[in-house]
């Protein structure tokens, strides 16, 4: 029984557990990103009272060119692999803004999550650059540059916020499906 | 010469000893003459350590003059010579190498201190390589804490030097560590990341890390909370089965979980695991099957990662249910307990019942049977914690030619058991029982071993081990098949007495009985024997005890030992076991004894109470010995003294009674007084009023009295003279006669011729003067009465009472008469008034003294019976008549 034991470093936890892969691990860490991302997201709706009918307008904030059928899978998880670092960004953007905004205060449910996410994506990254195979670096793709009214807990910043973490949830979730079909194109089955 | 501190010196604070020349003077400078390279160095033992020193000018010496020491000096060989001021030396270092090393020089002075510098040697060891190491995450509310706890096994050896652990992952995060154990938080824990895990431990003399711990997926490290909201659910069809619920502890997003499932009866701890195999998938529910009916079953459930390489939860707590109901599977355990009747050829039979083993359900009654009667429904009415409880079924009496057959069954709410049935032979036709039996213990158990009957083994089908408790008589039995060993289930009790006895059974039919008395553990016993001594003799005692209680014995009683002591002397005596008295021989008789008695057993002893006794002074009849001894001795003295007597009668007669002269033949009868015989009677007259010669009675004081009552003095001035020394008698008749024949006889003896001339002549004065009234005996004795006698007869024993006696007035017996003396008629009818203590008995018996010869002589015997006094003889006016008894005896004495 393998109760409270310790198990071989060397010869099983270096090797793939049966029945986990690289592509499987990398769709179930996107699906629980997602997971936090909705998670955030609600968070998020709580402390601002938004309902979850309410979308913000206008277009993502993050856009990739349009994908094409033409596209190889390889290529679509590359495009993945850019979406997510951006995301990233913005996240650490969003973090940075809403840390000036409250600063001084305690550290709640939110921005507990928050933290996650951000951990989270970049776990993501990791495992996608894994996937990948590629020497790029996992560094957040984004400049904190957008003007949001200038100020500081505006309506506009709100919905800025909210865009983000939309756009998190957005991405995560794509990143499960782009991941899964990755994971059954290398491994053959669905089975995670 | 004054001291300077040199521009090359060096001064060393921490780490290095400087080694200075002083001056005499108290102004502290010092100089110093050369140093040692490296400074403070940490060396590794065994590894060789190389030091050199270099001298100064100021110490004005060369390499030739330097030699080391370290804890004594280094042997030369070790050193090199650098230059003419620079020798260096290598040394191995070892543990026990020494602390400081110095370099010196050979001092040129006899007060110059040759030492020249000095280093600390800092031994260790490089850092060891950990092992095993172990990194755990434990879940934290719904997510994986970020917090990951790892251990290792560091270096065996002694450190000896400061040594820093540092845990490394392939996440940044903060990390503390100490010597085996670390932690690192990492924000947010690598779920579904591959992680590495790396311990690096460094020291001054060197660094190394441990094996990198690689996980594929970091929540192989995972170790989740237990599942939650275990419940037990049971289903009427299935009395043999449970369903078992839960709900995973951690979101599914996480990783998928495999269960373990235990379970056991209640009070029992064998838990039994379902297959690891049924539980693999993730799964909320399984059903348990093949359990007991009837049953109530604790369940617990744990999980972890489907993978299986992480770590497994903690139990889940405990949920409980009962299985539902089946009817009973299995016979009640049937038995009986025969009891003889004392005096009747019958036997009372007792019959009991435990449940069947795989009773299914609660019992509710028992129905049952015997021989050929009626079948008795038994309700069973208890709580349900009290199953296997021994049930009082029936009791019957069974004549011993008759043969019993009790039927029996067990019925729940789902139905009756199998029946069982019991035969109880008749008394004279019971099977044989085992061929032996013996018990012993092992672990704290009572494991009974028998010899099956030669011939009957076969039959036997199974046999029943029976004990019964001693002290309280609680009994239980179990059932041994095809066995010849069994181990006692029930709950045996340390230091109590058992019967163990062992039935075969020949197809449900009752064999003989092998009983044997049997302890799961000895002690001491509680209590000692009271010992008492039922005889006790001169020189042996016997002692008696009873036997210690059985519920008090505590073990097999091997012997007992008798001590017993009389002052600080104690001896003992060991007897065997079923000794209960005992005689003890050889004591000290009329001493106190001290007796005891311990009772042992293998485990122990235990004195009784103290008894004292005292042996006796004398062995029974040996007073009664010595007193018919003693007594025979008298008897024959007395004997021998008799027959004495009687041989020699005639010569202690004469002894005593020396032969008194015939009176008849005494001169005295032819004696002439110088008086007339025959005087006128006027003179007579007045004779017989102042001087008369009187027959004394020894024995009839009353003569005398009566004389003086006749009033006839006797006038003479030498008892005149007595008179006055006869105070002395009291209130007698007359003073002391031995004094007064002493006091006569002064004048008298000396006048005698010879001693044996006997004057047999009485004088009695009975008044002092010529009318004067005569005063009466009982008076004081004015008028003295005298009887002279010359005899030289010595005085009767008798006459030597004491004064007080005779003034007492206590009637005495008298001595007998003596042959030799005739009672005088007068005297014979007032012996009575004689003895009424008259002083005149006194009286009477000095003039015994003196006048016995004279009364025997008395020449008017017949005329003396006139002289007693008698109503007669009185005269009209109560004065006595003074006849004279004898004729008048006017000079009674002869000239002296």
């Amino acid at each position: 029984m393998a109760e409270q034991g310790q198990f071989e470093v060397d010869t099983l936890l270096d090797m793939p557990a049966p029945g986990q892969t690289r592509t499987g691990r990398a769709v179930a860490l996107a699906r629980l990103l997602h997971q936090d991302c909705t998670h955030l997201l609600d968070l998020y709706r709580v402390r601002e009272s938004l309902s979850s009918d309410h979308t913000p307008a206008g277009d993502r904030i993050v856009s990739l060119s349009p994908s094409s059928p033409d596209l190889g899978l390889e290529e679509q998880v590359q495009l993945l692999y850019s979406a997510l670092r951006m995301c990233l960004g913005l996240l650490e953007c969003l973090i940075q803004r809403e840390d000036e905004e409250m600063e001084g205060e305690l550290e709640g449910d939110y921005e507990q999550a928050r933290k996650t996410v951000r951990d989270r994506l970049g776990h993501l990254l990791h495992s996608t650059k894994v996937l990948l195979e590629t020497e790029e670096d996992v560094t957040p793709d984004h400049e904190c540059t957008e003007e949001v009214d200038g100020v500081v807990g505006s309506f506009r910043a709100k919905m800025w916020t909210y865009r983000v973490l939309l756009e998190l949830t957005h991405w995560a979730d794509s990143a499960s499906q782009t991941l899964h079909v990755l994971h059954r194109e290398r491994e053959g089955t669905d089975e995670i | 010469m004054s001291f300077s501190l040199s521009v090359k010196s060096t001064i060393h604070f921490v780490g290095v000893l400087s080694f200075v020349r002083f001056s005499s003077s108290l102004l502290g400078l010092f100089t110093t003459y050369g140093t040692i390279t490296p400074q403070s160095p940490q060396v590794e033992i065994g590894k060789n350590f190389t030091a050199t020193c270099v001298l100064y000018e100021t110490a004005e010496s060369t390499a030739d003059d330097i030699f080391w020491t370290c804890n004594g000096k280094v042997p030369e060989e070790l050193y090199t010579k650098i230059n003419d001021s620079a020798v260096s030396v290598t040394i191995k270092i070892t543990p026990d190498t020494c602390k400081w090393l110095i370099c010196n020089k050979q001092p040129r002075y006899v007060n110059q201190t040759p030492a020249i510098h000095g280093i600390m040697l800092t031994k260790g060891y490089p850092p060891e390589k950990p092992n095993n190491l172990s990194c755990m995450a434990v879940q934290s509310g719904q997510k994986i804490s970020p917090i990951l706890n790892c251990s290792w096994e560091p270096g065996t050896r002694d450190e000896l030097l400061k040594t820093n652990y540092t845990l490394h992952t392939s996440w940044t995060g903060f990390n503390s560590s100490q010597k085996s154990i670390g932690y690192i938080n990492m924000e947010t824990f690598p779920s579904y990341c591959e992680l590495k895990i790396w311990v690096e431990v460094a020291n001054s003399l060197g660094k190394v890390q441990s094996e990198t711990l690689t996980v594929g997926d970091a929540n192989y490290l995972v170790k989740t909370n237990p599942p939650l909201n275990v419940h037990i659910y049971s289903e009427n069809n299935f009395p043999r089965s449970l369903l078992v619920k839960w709900r995973r502890p951690i979101e599914k997003h996480f990783f998928r979980l495999k269960y373990n499932i235990r379970f056991c009866a209640v009070g029992s701890e064998d838990w039994s695991e379902v297959p690891p195999n049924d539980t693999e998938s993730d799964v909320d529910s399984f059903r348990l099957q093949h359990l007991k009916p009837y049953t109530e079953y604790v369940v617990q459930v744990r999980c972890m990662h489907s993978i299986g390489l992480g770590y497994w939860s903690d139990w889940s707590a405990n949920a409980t249910w009962w299985t539902p109901e089946d009817k009973p599977s299995s016979q009640p355990d049937l038995w009986r307990v025969v009891i003889p009747s004392q005096g009747k050829s019958e036997r009372r039979v007792q019959v009991m019942c435990k449940d069947p083993v795989e009773s299914n359900g609660r019992i509710r009654n028992y129905s049952i049977k015997i021989q050929d009667g009626g079948r008795k429904t038994v309700l069973v009415n208890r709580s349900e914690t009290e199953s296997r409880k021994i049930i009082p079924l029936y009791q019957f009496v069974l004549p011993d030619d008759g043969e019993a057959l009790i039927e029996l069954d067990a019925c729940n709410s789902r139905g009756m058991s199998p029946r069982a049935s019991l035969t109880i032979p008749k008394f004279t036709h019971e099977p044989p029982s085992v061929k032996s039996l013996s018990w012993f213990t092992k672990e704290g158990r009572l494991w009974v071993e028998w010899v099956p009957h030669r011939g009957k083994a076969r039959d036997v089908t199974e046999y029943i081990l029976e004990w019964v408790s001693v002290s309280d008589g609680a009994l239980d039995w179990q059932r041994e098949r095809a066995s010849r060993t069994g181990l006692a289930n029930g709950n045996l009790e340390k230091f109590k007495r058992y019967s163990i006895s062992v039935y075969p059974m020949y197809s449900g039919k009752t064999g003989k009985p092998w009983t044997e008395p049997a302890f799961l553990d000895q002690k001491a016993p509680m209590v000692g024997p009271v010992v008492n001594v039922s005889r006790c003799g001169k020189n042996d005692a016997e002692l008696r005890w009873m036997e210690i209680p059985l519920d008090k014995q505590q073990g097999f009683i091997t012997n007992y030992t008798i001590f017993y002591t009389m002052g600080k002397q104690e001896q003992s005596i060991t007897v065997s076991a079923d000794t209960y008295s005992y005689t003890l021989k050889h004591l000290t008789s009329g001493s106190k004894y001290v007796v005891r008695v311990m009772a042992s057993t293998v485990a122990g002893d235990t004195f009784g109470p103290e008894y004292t006794f005292n042996t006796l002074e004398y062995a029974p009849g040996e007073i009664e010995g010595i007193v018919v001894l003693v007594c025979l001795a008298f008897l024959f003295l007395v004997v021998s003294l008799v027959v004495t007597c009687i041989l020699k009668m005639e010569r202690i007669k004469k002894k005593i009674w020396p032969p008194v002269p015939d009176p008849s033949n005494s001169t005295i009868a032819n004696w002439s007084p110088d008086f007339p015989s025959k005087a006128d009677p006027v003179s007579k007259e007045n004779a017989l009023g102042d001087v008369s010669v009187v027959e004394v009675d020894v024995f009839d004081g009353r003569s005398l009295c009566e004389e003086d009552k006749a009033g006839l003095p006797l006038k003479k001035d030498k008892y005149l003279s007595e008179e006055h020394s006869s105070g002395i008698g009291g209130s007698s008749c007359m003073s002391s006669p031995r004094q007064s024949v002493s006091d006569s006889d002064e004048g008298g003896d000396s006048g005698q011729t010879t001693a044996s001339t006997v004057q047999y002549s009485s004088v009695v004065a009975s008044s002092g003067y010529k009318g004067q009234t005569p005063q009466p005996c009982s008076s004081q004795a004015q008028t003295p009465s005298f009887a002279r006698s010359e005899s030289t007869q010595p005085l009767l024993e008798s006459e030597e009472q004491p004064e007080g006696q005779e003034g007492s007035g206590q009637p005495h017996l008298r001595h007998p008469r003596n042959a030799y003396f005739r009672r005088l008629p007068g005297g014979s009818s007032d012996d009575d008034d004689n003895n009424s203590g008259d002083p005149g008995d006194l009286n009477q018996l000095e003039m015994e003294d003196q006048g016995l010869t004279l009364l025997q002589f008395s020449p008017l015997e017949e005329g003396s019976q006139q002289t007693t006094p008698t109503e007669e003889g009185q005269t009209p006016d109560g004065q006595l008549d003074p006849i004279p008894s004898y004729l008048p005896q006017l000079r009674g004495y002869r000239p002296q």
